[in-house]
């Protein structure tokens, strides 16, 4: 690793100066389990290192009153993989965190720490996204919320400015009355996957062939996660069935991007992207019908 | 196990005696030393293939503040080529680069970070050359490259030579098997079947990454630690090297070593001790010299590329008539001990059936890429992986149950193999009994979901032992009754330690925690081969028993003079010697010694009770036209898996459901030992080269070099333990200590056919090549269904 | 260079060091705790492991200075004095380890895994593990280690 100074913020008022100060040859540490490894490797050389890890008023899980979810930035995965919280109401993290790396690279890294490394393989955001998430990014000029799904815009890429720290997560209470199912295709358990599903859906009240609200959200056969929105609409918009749901399977694998390197074929992962919005799509009505 | 233990200490389950320190981090490793005023090293390696190196410009590396040594291959320090069997390599490349990562200079600096800045500003000029990396072009009689033009003027070893091809200039060894007229036989065989099969490059992925560090004091002397098996081989190898007399090289084995599994060739200690040797004047600084994963993956020996072409004849009744066998093991651009890999890669297929008629040619050749061979089962999994794929194969076209074909043809005690020698301890029958008994074999799991198929395979296989062989020790009688044995065999973790302690126990009948094991150190351990080829209990186990006899009889000689009795009345137990039948007739062995006036103690003449013995065990060289030898081995370790996969058709993902191992080791000296070499064999390689392990290249460079991307099993990728059962066999064999053969090595030769033959089963596809990957899996179920369809 | 202070093993520590030490080198070669290995430098092995605050994380992805003001616990501090924790005797009793490269790693993350969870199943043991890679053993006996703890 190169050399660096090493700033340490306490706060997020400070974290902020820092950020205004440095932010230009600066990176945020949080968990840090992308970044250091990726420091080690001198793929990242910046001169100035903002450690965020201890600021403890960003590490929360917060159950809010519209029945939706607040959760800080810092908050490790780990703690969100054991939250009796979202195990209740979203289960689709906690079963997505479970799969994530390892106990022990969950126990230190954090949820605003992997958004804003942005890998396109990453299981999270996926999930967050299909939940409809919105993110706080803090600044000394202030705050502004934006949609996750517009926040990642490309590999390792994102809107996050050379001033502002992700402080906040926010998943809107309208979520909780659906249901979600993230899955990943991957060689071992717990590897990045070739592939990486997270649907989320509400049916109809009164017809539950009727599917009001619905996002299909792909990881790692794409540059970043995106929502389909082609195969959402066609589920939306039409009486559920077998051949409806292989026909937003066949959208999502004529639309998607992967590319083949030695994980596989470009090929075979639209094919696991097919099979998988298939297996998502149906245990999610399975479920929400259920309930 | 169901076994009639009358030992006391032979064939019980003692804890690790090495297991204290190791959980509790007390344990030392190689890359945990650290010596005063050390320096640290890095290599520069060649980015090419295959290049011509034009120059090499050290001057702003010599420059860098905090660098004190750089070398590069040229006479002075790396004088001489060595090699196991042909004497190929230098320890940095003279001339030529022969693979991407051959290492073409060397830094020790004051820290790694420094070293390996100066290796960064060393600037080598290369010409390229055309690489070859495809086994079958390698071998041709006109390869696009030959890595060495002058392979027939190189040295090779005496005792095992290779064997050179006149025409094919690529290859560094050809070996033959001739039993009978296989062309005969096949002329009159009801069903003749012929099929190719190819493994893919694996690394053995110990989890200590290889190091060395090197030390030389006052006098000159040089002192060499590293992640070695074989302390004596790499003296040989370092000494050779640089024209030292062997004697004036000194292999120590920093107490432990994390694994080796046969890959542990001595690069990393070579180029420490080049970069200590190199300095000028003294002292002289010592070198650590450790590789990081990534090195390891990258530039380190791994298991070769593999070629299996087989033919069998049989009678409508599954009788086996005819076998002919052609072998290439696609190695690395130096031999290595692959030279011997390419050879003794034919032993499995020779011994597992009996086969009337039967002929091998097995071949070993170059490639631009590093070294490659001996790996666990030494070529022996590899050739199997074709053979017992090609057995159900033909059990299909018989319309005969794939194990009732194995249990018809596999050899028994006193049958003749391919080398025509008679064979003795063979537990392939109660193998291949308890592996069907285990997997339940014939049952029908069910189906938990219609696009889940489930399928059970199974798969014989064996391992040898390597001969010539010498293992020699020293045991030591302590006055405070402490037995101490001198041993070269290195404690990888495989338990050598624990039950050559519990062997001792019970030759003295003391607690094996009155025993020592030493460790290794050429300056006070004797010779060994080195631990490889499973062949440490059977012969330094063996070579304990005669010095165990040689102490004793020392014991009994002074302890007879003092008891008034002759020696052949003596027995001892408990650090006392006493008169059999007679226990109050005894002493202490302590009595047998003087307290002396300023201290320690003494005997009287002797110097020490110091038992010392070799146990060597020649073989017979098999017939270099023939292969015909009466013994080609010292033994044969039998094995038989099955295996339980269920496969997602639509995804083709593979999941070994259940998987079992039934292992002939002959007497289990420590049966948890024994099954924790079989988990291991079975769980990490098994599981692993069949399914998920590749190194994966383009161009020469591997393109997976972590763990992310060279995908070792996990705890998710291993059956659930109830899902996972192990059966020892003893078969015992004559000439091993208490009929102890050895056991590390059988453990993984057969996986990978039990699992392939376990697909077949489930969804009737057959794969000739490892690993079976899940797209390979979708795309030919794919096919298979265009097929019927259209 | 940087001020650190943490706990180590029950013990106080000071030291200078520079950023862009991992915590896993200040304990092996700072502090010459030389339990926790360096298996691959990249936090996918598990050779590392050692506890902060009794969570188990892979130290040589993590910068020392992280853990400022908290109580890090390696493999050399299971152990109270001569008496060894009951995953260390587990380990033993059931020959869970061969060569122990990569034992200090997985027994700290198998009891940091045994220190949270109540009456664990094998699968709940197989996650909880999953990222400490074993070459030697096929886990099998880790695994039963871990299950036949007594946890009370």
């Amino acid at each position: 690793m190169d050399n660096f100074k090493y700033f340490r913020a306490s706060d997020v008022k400070e974290a902020c100066s820092l950020l205004s100060r440095y932010g230009e040859e600066a990176k945020i540490l949080s968990g840090g389990q992308s970044l250091v490894s990726m420091m080690k490797q001198r793929f990242i050389m910046p001169s100035y290192i903002i450690d965020v890890k201890g600021i403890s008023e960003l590490d929360y899980i917060r159950l809010v009153d519209d029945g939706g979810l607040e959760i800080g930035a810092m908050t490790t995965h780990r703690s969100l993989e054991k939250s009796a919280v979202i195990r209740e109401n979203f289960s689709m993290l906690s079963n997505m965190e479970l799969t994530l790396a390892s106990m022990a690279v969950r126990n230190w890294g954090t949820v605003g720490g992997s958004l804003c490394s942005a890998d396109p393989a990453s299981d999270l955001a996926p999930s967050l996204i299909a939940l409809g998430a919105q993110v706080t990014l803090s600044s000394e000029n202030g705050e502004r919320v934006v949609l996750l799904e517009d926040f990642i815009v490309d590999s390792f890429e994102t809107i996050l400015k050379e001033n502002e720290l992700l402080t906040q997560i926010q998943v809107p209470g309208k979520a909780a009355l659906g249901c979600g199912i993230h899955t990943k295709f991957a060689r071992r358990a717990h590897d990045l996957g070739i592939a990486s599903v997270a649907t989320h859906l509400i049916l109809d009240k009164s017809d539950r062939d009727i599917c009001n609200h619905i996002r299909i959200v792909l990881g790692a056969v794409d540059p970043f996660p995106q929502r389909y929105k082609r195969a959402e609409g066609l589920i939306r918009e039409n009486k559920i069935n077998e051949a409806l749901i292989e026909e937003a399977a066949r959208a999502v694998f004529e639309d998607c991007n992967p590319t083949t390197d030695i994980n596989g074929t470009e090929e075979y992962k639209r094919e696991i992207a097919r099979v998988l919005v298939i297996r998502t799509v149906k245990e999610a009505i399975a479920r929400a019908r259920s309930v | 196990m169901e076994t009639n233990n009358e030992y006391k200490y032979i064939g019980t389950s003692e804890r690790n005696v090495n297991g204290v320190e190791k959980v509790t981090g007390a344990a030392q490793y190689c890359s945990d030393m650290e010596l005063s005023r050390m320096l640290y090293g890095k290599v520069k390696r060649s980015p090419y293939p295959h290049a011509r190196i034009i120059s090499i410009d050290t001057s702003k590396a010599k420059e860098l503040p905090g660098v004190k040594v750089v070398i590069v291959g040229d006479e002075e320090t790396c004088p001489s080529r060595f090699g196991a069997g042909v004497a190929d390599e230098y320890v940095l490349a003279r001339g030529k680069a022969l693979y991407v990562g051959d290492a073409v200079a060397a830094v020790a600096a004051e820290t790694e970070e420094i070293a390996q800045e100066a290796v960064d500003l060393i600037e080598v000029e290369y010409e390229e050359l055309t690489p070859v990396f495809d086994g079958d072009e390698a071998f041709s009689r006109n390869p696009p490259a030959i890595l060495h033009e002058e392979l027939k003027s190189y040295k090779t070893i005496r005792s095992v030579p290779p064997r050179f091809d006149e025409n094919r200039p690529n290859v560094f060894n050809y070996f033959r098997i001739r039993r009978d007229n296989t062309e005969e036989a096949f002329k009159n065989a009801d069903i003749v079947l012929e099929n190719r099969f190819e493994v893919a490059m694996i690394h053995h992925v110990q989890m200590e990454p290889h190091c060395g560090i090197a030390k030389v004091d006052g006098t000159g002397r040089l002192t060499v630690w590293g992640t070695t098996s074989k302390p004596y081989g790499m003296h040989r190898d370092i000494s050779e090297s640089r024209g030292m007399e062997p004697s004036s090289v000194r292999v120590i084995i920093p107490t432990h070593v994390g694994g080796s599994f046969g890959g542990r060739e001595p690069k990393a200690e070579q180029i420490a001790s080049s970069l200590v040797l190199a300095q000028k004047g003294y002292p002289k600084r010592p070198v650590k010299m450790r590789f990081t994963r990534e090195e390891q993956l990258t530039t380190t020996t791994t298991r070769a590329r593999y070629i299996v072409e087989i033919k069998t004849g049989a009678k409508k009744d599954g009788t086996l008539v005819a076998t002919k066998m052609k072998t290439i093991l696609v190695g690395g651009a130096y031999a290595g001990t692959g030279y011997l890999t390419a050879r003794n890669g034919s032993f499995g297929p020779a011994a597992n059936y009996k086969t009337p008629t039967f002929s091998m040619d097995a071949y070993g050749v170059y490639t631009n890429q590093r070294m490659a061979g001996a790996f666990r089962g030494f070529g022996n999994a590899e050739t199997l992986w074709g053979m017992e794929s090609h057995m159900d194969m033909l059990a299909e076209e018989l319309n005969i149950d794939p194990l009732k074909l194995r249990l018809m043809n596999c050899t028994d005690e006193g049958d003749l193999n391919a080398f025509q020698e008679k064979m003795h301890s063979v537990g392939a029958k109660e193998c291949l009994h308890a592996a069907a008994r285990d997997i339940e074999w014939g049952k029908k799991t069910e189906q938990k979901a219609p696009h889940l198929k489930l399928g059970k395979g199974i798969a014989l296989g064996n391992k040898y032992s390597i001969v010539p062989t010498a293992s020699a020790c020293f045991v030591k009688v302590h006055p405070d009754g402490l037995v101490e044995l001198r041993t070269s065999t290195v404690e990888l973790g495989q338990g050598s330690n624990t039950i050559f302690s519990q062997m001792i126990s019970e030759e003295f009948k003391v607690p094996v925690s009155k025993v020592r094991v030493l460790n290794p150190d050429t300056d006070i351990t004797p010779f060994d081969l080195g631990t490889a080829s499973s062949r440490s209990t059977f012969n330094m186990g063996n070579a304990i028993r005669k010095a165990c006899a040689d102490a004793k009889k020392q014991l009994f000689d002074l302890a007879a003079k003092e008891l008034g009795v002759t020696e052949d009345v003596l027995e001892t137990a408990e650090s006392r010697v006493f008169v059999k039948g007679s226990p109050e007739k005894s002493m202490h062995v302590s009595e047998l010694f003087i307290p002396m006036v300023i201290g320690g103690y003494t005997l009287k003449e002797g110097a020490e009770i110091i038992g010392k013995a070799t146990y060597y065990l020649p073989g017979v060289m098999p017939d270099p036209e023939t292969g015909a030898s009466e013994r080609p081995a010292s033994f044969y370790m039998f094995v038989a898996q099955a295996a339980e996969v269920e496969v997602d058709i639509e995804t083709g993902k593979i999941r070994v459901t259940k998987m079992v191992t039934a292992n002939d080791c002959g007497k289990a000296i420590n049966p948890m030992m024994v099954e924790g070499q079989q988990d291991g064999g079975v769980l990490s390689m098994g599981i692993g080269s069949a399914l998920l392990e590749e190194v994966i290249t383009d161009n020469g460079v591997m393109l997976n070099p972590q763990f992310a991307d060279y995908k070792l099993p996990t705890t998710l990728d291993c059956p659930d333990c109830d899902n996972y059962k192990s059966a020892i066999i003893e078969t015992a064999h004559r000439e091993g200590p208490w009929g102890a053969k050895g056991v590390g090595e059988g453990t993984m030769v057969s996986s990978a056919p039990a699992i392939a033959n376990a697909i077949y089963d489930a969804i009737g596809i057959r794969f000739h090549d490892i690993p079976i990957t899940p797209e390979q899996v979708l795309t030919a179920l794919k096919e298979k269904n265009q097929e019927s369809l259209g | 260079m940087e001020n650190l202070s943490l706990i180590v093993n029950g013990e106080k520590i000071e030291a200078k060091i520079s950023p862009e030490t991992t915590l896993h080198t200040f304990l092996h070669d700072t502090l010459g705790l030389t339990g926790s290995k360096e298996g691959c430098g990249e936090g996918l092995c598990g050779c590392c492991t050692v506890r902060v605050d009794g969570k188990a994380v892979k130290s040589c992805i993590i910068l020392a200075l992280q853990v400022e003001g908290k109580s890090v616990q390696t493999i050399e501090g299971l152990a109270d004095g001569e008496t060894l924790d009951p995953v260390q005797e587990a380990f033993l009793d059931h020959g869970a380890f061969q060569c122990g490269y990569c034992t200090p790693g997985m027994i700290m993350a198998s009891k940091a895994f045994l220190d949270e969870a109540s009456k664990p199943s094998e699968k709940d043991v197989r996650h909880a593990l999953s990222g400490n890679l074993c070459r030697c053993t096929g886990y099998h006996k880790i695994i039963k280690a871990t299950l036949s703890v007594d946890q009370k």
